[in-house]
């Protein structure tokens, strides 16, 4: 198989050999594509230029395939270490939470229009959560945001609801600490994530942190310890 | 895997295709080189290899970490920790033993280390517990440190690495500096990568 100039973001580069890295590539047409990589050469020199939109061709074929040409489209890269951390949350996301031979245009654009959001600075915990959102339902895991789990009563902003995952929201009278035992509020909120209010913001990380450790299985995000390290 | 010096496939693996199999554990070493490597040993220097082996068991064995800047010695603390007359108020953080040598043999710095052993890279697994962090935090609250010099890799893992390294120095009240980036020197512009000049332009200096 030879590709040639496709779309692409890094999402991880890691040393493999002296001079080589292997590289996992977001594509629209492609989903995740691993390739071999030499970051010496000069052709090659932004193989692993996080967050930067790039224009790449691969060949061969199996699971790994070499990259022959990488280019950045623009020479933007974050510009604060902290949103570089944030951007390195939804790297981690996506490789464990997509599944790599499926082709998403959706996924590669989410992916790109967070990047811009982030490095304009703004919201950067609500664009977060929109991430999460959206990412969970382009890969099949959409949350129920609107209606109980009958599919028919809608939610109401000053009741408590526990949800559970895989089935939505279930109301319930009194509120407890449980992780996923919200407002209403928060479930009305996280609908448009953009314009959620800031007192629902610590509530719907909270829903948001339970649910995606759901569906990791538990599997620790590494990216989420470095945040939680530089909060403390 | 067999280098053909065993006989038929049904005996075990020889001693001379052990040894070129172990030697394709070096960076670079394919398995040309390492038949290259085995034959020199055998053929023309065997006190050198038996030396290389002696040598190689020893410093496995007993090379451990400098319980002050976590660098490789055999000792409980390092050359560069013992030393007195080097200044202790300021620490180099930097990702492995080799940038201490780097820094060591290219400079004039006196000051002292920390070596992390790698940088933050959530998707390797690399977290700040891997890094030492906490022995570092230990060492910035316990020893008067009044400068601490940035110099982990130009990546975006080692930027993150730093800025996570600032905060922990700003809570402290330590001064931070960041090693300069820019164009190498004997380059052209020309030929140095958009990033690099961009970098380069906006830490200017008076000249």
């Amino acid at each position: 198989m030879r590709v040639q100039l496709q779309q692409a973001y890094c999402l991880h580069a890691r040393r493999y050999r002296e001079s080589s890295r292997i590289v996992e590539m977001l594509t629209p047409e492609h989903g995740l594509v691993s390739c071999l990589g030499h970051s010496s050469k000069k052709k090659n020199s932004s193989v692993d230029l996080l967050f930067t939109p790039l224009l790449i061709s691969w060949s061969g074929r199996g699971e790994l395939f070499t990259l022959t040409h990488v280019e950045s489209i623009s020479a933007k890269q974050f510009t604060t270490s902290e949103v570089s951390i944030m951007g390195m949350y939804l790297n981690e996301l996506i490789l464990k939470l997509v599944p790599k031979s499926s082709p998403s245009k959706e996924i590669f654009d989410l992916y790109g229009n967070v990047i811009e959001l982030l490095e304009k600075g703004d919201n950067q915990e609500k664009i977060l959560r929109l991430f999460e959102i959206e990412l969970l339902e382009l890969v099949g895991h959409g949350l129920s945001l609107d209606k109980e789990v009958d599919h028919e009563t809608p939610i109401h902003e000053d009741s408590f609801y526990r949800y559970d995952v895989g089935l939505g929201p279930a109301r319930i009278q009194h509120e407890n600490t449980a992780w996923n035992v919200i407002k209403g509020a928060t479930l009305i909120g996280l609908q448009s994530p953009l314009s959620m209010d800031a007192s629902c913001l610590s509530e719907a990380k909270r829903l948001m942190r339970g649910i995606i450790n759901w569906h990791l299985d538990s599997r620790p995000l590494h990216s989420r310890e470095i945040l939680q390290f530089m909060q403390a | 895997m067999s280098f053909g010096f065993s006989g038929n496939g049904s005996q075990p693996p020889s001693l001379l295709d052990t040894l070129i199999d172990s030697l394709k554990c070096l960076p670079g070493v394919g398995p040309k080189s390492a038949q290259r490597m085995a034959f020199h040993l055998l053929q023309r220097n065997r006190d050198g290899a038996k030396n290389l082996a002696d040598n190689l068991n020893k410093a496995v064995k007993e090379i451990g970490h400098c319980a002050n800047c976590r660098t490789f010695t055999e000792h409980d603390m390092c050359v560069i920790c013992n030393d007195k007359s080097r200044l202790s108020n300021q620490i180099c953080i930097v990702e492995s033993p080799a940038d201490v040598f780097t820094i060591e043999k290219s400079t004039d710095y006196k000051g002292m280390y920390f070596v992390l052993m790698g940088r933050l890279s959530p998707l390797d697994g690399i977290g700040p517990k891997e890094l030492g962090l906490e022995i570092l935090e230990k060492r910035l609250t316990e020893q008067k440190i009044e400068e601490m010099i940035l110099a982990t890799n130009s990546t975006v893992e080692g930027e993150v690495t730093a800025h996570v390294l600032s905060e922990m120095a700003r809570k402290q009240g330590i001064k931070t500096t960041r090693l300069a980036q820019g164009v190498p020197v004997g380059g052209e512009l020309e030929f140095v990568d958009q990033n690099t000049i961009a970098q380069a332009f906006n830490g200017r200096k008076h000249y």
